[in-house]
């Protein structure tokens, strides 16, 4: 089995990437800096981390970003250009796709070409399940 | 009223421009549960825009209303039951000679109109055509359960996905321009207040943001359905150099001249109302209701 986040030649070719290897941290840390790109320099890691939910929860003790599809459509759009990711659509609609781990979490299986998408769920990778 | 739709139905699509297609209309505008409430709140609208005079209004919200009725009953009850009957009729009935070559010359757009007359004919009908956009729509209706709805599948962008703007950016950078009507906002969309006519209204922010990321102009759609025959005319691109504020007032500020001249085609004057979403919740009711007594003419 393949490694979630170590990109083969051939998921590189597909995704225009160059053949880099990344782990989840430099994923995450990707991701923190098209966040802050876009709503201010000052958001810490901890404002954008794992558990930082991208859309409104209603939720005062969970920390979110507080995204419109909008706000989401323009940080998948700078992952794009910056960085070549080209994340699933489908995956987006996924009602479980809510924190910023879990955009991680997809962006890592795709640049590992490592997607496992269960019905409900964004990928089993992410929930220490492995892939297949 | 079950009779009028079967009376439609055997006529043919032929008979959406016809005396059949009036029938239908008269049963279904005296049953709509929230007929009375469209008309009203679009007397009141007009009244808040100023167009016309205050004894003309009710008849042109009667006539507005009867637009509203063929074009949510009439049209989609005869797209629904027979689609490839329908599509010939309406390539038969809609020019899009301007369009497309409009199309041509500026590449991949954001084609788009106001909720005007017969929109889901045209839809289908530029859906079809070459310029084949990407459609947006705002929910699930009786057409999906049509077999042109399944030729369609793949182009037809739900607005109430999360994924919605990012399909439609992808599109216009991969070169396929798209459709959407901005003058009909859904709950939970981010909204822009422009001017139409005097009068603040709250359209859908989401064009301008997508015009700027994708780089791609808007172009603006007119059409009215008269006598059978419906064509299109593309007004001035807009380009995503201007703000996304400015981009959408320039856009609704075109349908607004154009809305002045044929106040009786766009039929959803209630949005400029500031309980719009109640009027639009009552009326989508009213639809659903008047949908569950029809759908027995399609089986």
């Amino acid at each position: 089995m393949k490694q979630p986040g170590v990109p083969n030649a051939a998921t590189c070719e597909v995704y225009g990437l160059n053949a880099t290897t990344l782990t989840h941290d430099a994923i995450m840390e990707r991701i923190r800096a098209a966040i802050r790109s876009m709503k201010g320099a000052g958001l810490s890691d901890g404002e954008i981390g794992e558990g930082t939910a991208l859309w409104p929860t209603g939720d005062p003790d969970q920390a979110s970003l507080g995204f419109d599809s909008l706000d989401f459509l323009e940080l998948v759009v700078r992952l794009e250009d910056l960085y070549g990711w080209s994340l699933p659509e489908d995956l987006i609609d996924a009602s479980r796709f809510q924190t910023v781990g879990d955009l991680a979490a997809v962006a890592q299986a795709v640049l590992g070409g490592d997607m496992l998408v269960e019905e409900t769920g964004v990928n089993a990778a992410s929930a220490g399940h492995g892939a297949s | 009223m079950i009779a009028a739709a079967h009376a439609l139905l055997e006529s043919g699509p032929e008979a959406l421009w016809g005396p059949e297609s009036d029938a239908f209309v008269d049963e279904v505008s005296c049953r709509h549960p929230a007929g009375e409430t469209y008309r009203a709140r679009t007397v009141e609208a007009m009244a808040r825009c100023s167009i016309a005079d205050d004894t003309s209004r009710g008849q042109f919200a009667s006539d507005i209303y009867r637009h509203f009725i063929w074009t949510h009953f009439a049209a989609k009850l005869v797209m629904a039951a027979t689609p490839a009957a329908a599509f010939g009729a309406v390539l038969q009935h809609v020019k899009l000679d301007e369009l497309l070559r409009a199309s041509d010359a500026i590449g991949p757009a954001i084609l788009s109109g106001f909720h005007y007359t017969g929109y889901p004919l045209i839809a289908l009908s530029v859906a079809m055509s070459p310029a084949a956009p990407l459609i947006t729509k705002a929910r699930v209706d009786v057409l999906e359960r049509s077999d042109s709805a399944s030729r369609l599948n793949d182009r037809v962008v739900y607005l109430s996905d999360r994924s919605a703007p990012l399909r439609l950016t992808r599109a216009l950078k991969q070169g396929q321009s798209i459709w959407a009507m901005p003058d009909v906002v859904l709950p939970s969309v981010r909204t822009v207040q422009v001017q139409f006519l005097g009068c603040e209204m709250e359209v859908v922010a989401g064009l301008g943001r997508i015009a700027q990321l994708s780089r791609r102009p808007a172009l603006p759609l007119f059409w009215v359905v008269e006598s059978g025959v419906a064509a299109l005319h593309p007004g001035p691109p807009i380009l995503p150099e201007e703000s996304e504020q400015e981009f959408i007032q320039t856009l609704v500020t075109g349908q607004a001249d154009f809305v002045a001249h044929h106040p009786t085609h766009w039929l959803e004057w209630y949005s400029l109302l500031t309980d719009a979403p109640l009027v639009r919740a009552e009326v989508k009711q009213g639809n659903e209701t008047m949908w569950s007594s029809i759908t027995a003419a399609l089986q």
